[in-house]
């Protein structure tokens, strides 16, 4: 990584410093309430349930919560805070002068809105150790899952809000992308108990298969594709939103 | 420190920069005289490696603009013509966040960040948001996060353009300073009385083109008379005294609220009107400005 990448870096983290607190509840405490409500209210019908492999519901969607955490604080970092700084905000413009190149100012933004899906991610995998719901040697690896999802989101979310024409638009991601990939992506239900036409859509979802290596790790068993399947599905949208997110870059910065 | 040939920026059929040359050396104050749309932003963001022209020669500090832009910037100060400083963080952050994007370390970042601070009459703010300070001091800051980086070359788009007088000579004061420090600078303004103080050498540029080029004395002495008369008349048409005036000064220019009188003699040329039988509303006498120069050069004023 070039060192210019962790300079632009820099000036989000610090931006952070001052919002942090406020960010505790999306981050933080929304998932823990999920574990407690959802897991034991829920739990009470479905616990053992074969569908679910015969596991306490809670145990099913804790690894479900970490790679979708991970998303949804990645995914929500690059919305607005990206639309922002080459709208109203001029941090780009400031950093465009500087010996920064268009490819630092882009990395530096994207491996902010990583670390802190990843950041985010890491505290919930503690709750999650905390409640005894890492049950195999291989739940570490759910972290790595959850990496990856957020790794595999950041360029795609961060070419649409760089692109975006109107503010509304953001909106519109959240309602109609971020919230939807949520719901359908198995993390509080199994696909199987999608109907089979909706399914396919979770195949090209990258956050169905973080769900699914993350679901894998936690309770040690096999995810429902070949590992390198699912972890092809995520490279390819990492790379491939990696090259919109530059492309809508370098179109905004054209002077 | 700067040199140019042919400089051209188009945007789609619009062309913006037509085809300019200049050269700037070491440790002088060079300007960019000329109205909105002249073509002065354009220029400087070619200068700073941020628009890559459409076509022609551009080299600045020995280095290629096209190829080393990142090598190029790492010893530019810039202030733009828009502040671009982040409104959210404090003073103090805004120039070590900045510095940072240099790579410069933080110990030494904080330690020229109170420096420079102190230079531009802003330490007792240093913890206040950006959100809360005048245009004036936010020139300043920007001024002072240009510096951050100790530059070889600073150029400053419209620095006081907004600003009342006061603020105005607050900043104009700061860069007479950098100026006897040897540093290189490269200005833009729309004002003559701007460009006349803080300028060693100018071009003055319309349409995208340099009219004129030279020292602010080399323009006037060059282009109009030693001194002007302003002569205005209690009518709504000025034009009719074209005829009434013609050969009383060596040029006699007519404006649509006033009529100037190129001179050598100011004196004897109000003599002269007077001879004329002409009673002019007011009579003013002054030294010619880089504004006449501009007027001559274009047919237009500077600032409307
Ligand atoms: N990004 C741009 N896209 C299209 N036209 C532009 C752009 N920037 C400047 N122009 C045009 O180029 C001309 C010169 O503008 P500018 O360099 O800003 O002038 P100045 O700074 O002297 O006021 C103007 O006609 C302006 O409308
Ligand atoms: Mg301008």
């Amino acid at each position: 990584m070039r060192a210019g990448t962790l300079h632009a870096f820099e000036h989000w983290l610090l931006n952070y410093k001052r919002t942090w607190h406020g960010t505790l509840f999306s981050g933080f405490l929304l998932p823990v309430l999920f574990i407690v409500g959802l897991g034991m209210a829920v739990g009470g019908y479905v616990n053992g349930s074969s569908a679910i492999g015969g596991v306490d519901y809670v145990a099913f969607i804790a690894p479900g919560l970490l790679a979708s955490t991970a998303f949804q604080i990645s995914s929500g970092e690059l919305t607005w805070p990206v639309f922002a700084a080459t709208r109203w905000g001029s941090q780009y413009k400031a950093m465009q002068a500087s010996p920064l190149s268009p490819g630092e100012i882009l990395n530096g933004h994207l491996l902010y809105g990583l670390l802190r899906g990843v950041s985010s991610a890491l505290f919930f995998f503690i709750v999650m150790a905390v409640f005894g719901l890492l049950q195999s040697a291989w739940a570490p690896l759910a972290l790595l899952a959850a990496a990856a999802t957020a790794a595999s989101v950041i360029g795609a979310t961060y070419a649409v809000s760089m692109s975006a024409k109107h503010e509304s638009a953001l909106s519109m991601v959240h309602r109609f992308a971020i919230l939807p990939l949520t719901l359908f992506s198995a993390v509080f239900f199994p696909l199987a108990q999608l109907p089979s036409y909706i399914q396919p859509l979770a195949w090209i979802s990258p956050v169905w298969h973080g769900v699914e290596l993350s679901r894998a790790a936690t309770l040690g068993v096999a995810p429902p594709w070949p590992i390198a399947a699912h972890i092809g599905v995520l490279a390819v949208w990492a790379v491939g939103g990696w090259y919109a997110a530059r492309r809508s870059l370098l179109k905004k910065l054209k002077v | 420190m700067i040199s140019a040939r042919g400089l051209i920026k188009r945007y789609g059929d619009h062309t913006a920069v037509d085809g300019i040359d200049i050269t700037v050396p070491k440790g002088q104050a060079f300007g960019f005289l000329g109205p909105n749309g002249a073509g002065k932003s354009t220029t400087m963001r070619m200068i700073g490696c941020v628009s890559p022209p459409t076509a022609g020669e551009l080299r600045i500090l020995g280095m290629d603009a096209a190829t080393q832009g990142p090598a190029i910037r790492a010893r530019l100060g810039v202030v733009p013509q828009d502040d671009t400083l982040d409104t959210e963080l404090n003073l103090l952050e805004n120039l070590v966040i900045y510095a940072r994007y240099f790579g410069i370390k933080y110990k030494v970042a904080r330690e020229r960040a109170r420096e420079l601070l102190d230079f531009v009459q802003l330490s007792d703010r240093a913890e206040s948001k950006v959100e809360a300070l005048s245009g004036g001091m936010r020139r300043r800051l920007t001024i002072a996060r240009s510096l951050i980086n100790e530059p070889d070359l600073v150029m400053l788009d419209e620095p006081t353009t907004g600003l009342d007088p006061q603020a105005r000579h607050l900043v104009w004061e700061r860069l007479f300073r950098l100026k006897k420090r040897g540093v290189t600078l490269v200005l833009t303004t729309h004002y003559m009385d701007e460009a006349e103080q803080l300028c060693d050498r100018l071009v003055v540029m319309d349409g995208g083109k340099i009219a004129a080029e030279g020292t602010p004395r080399q323009l006037i002495e060059t282009h109009v008379t030693r001194e002007v008369v302003e002569l205005r008349f209690n009518t709504e048409d000025h034009s009719a005294y074209a005829e009434k005036l013609d050969g009383a000064a060596e040029r006699v220019e007519v404006l649509p609220d006033r009529v100037l009188l190129y001179t050598d003699d100011g004196e004897s040329s109000v003599s002269e009107v007077h001879g004329r039988g002409l009673s002019p509303a007011s009579v003013l006498e002054r030294r010619a400005t880089l504004e006449d120069v501009f007027l001559r050069l274009t047919g237009r004023t500077l600032v409307d």
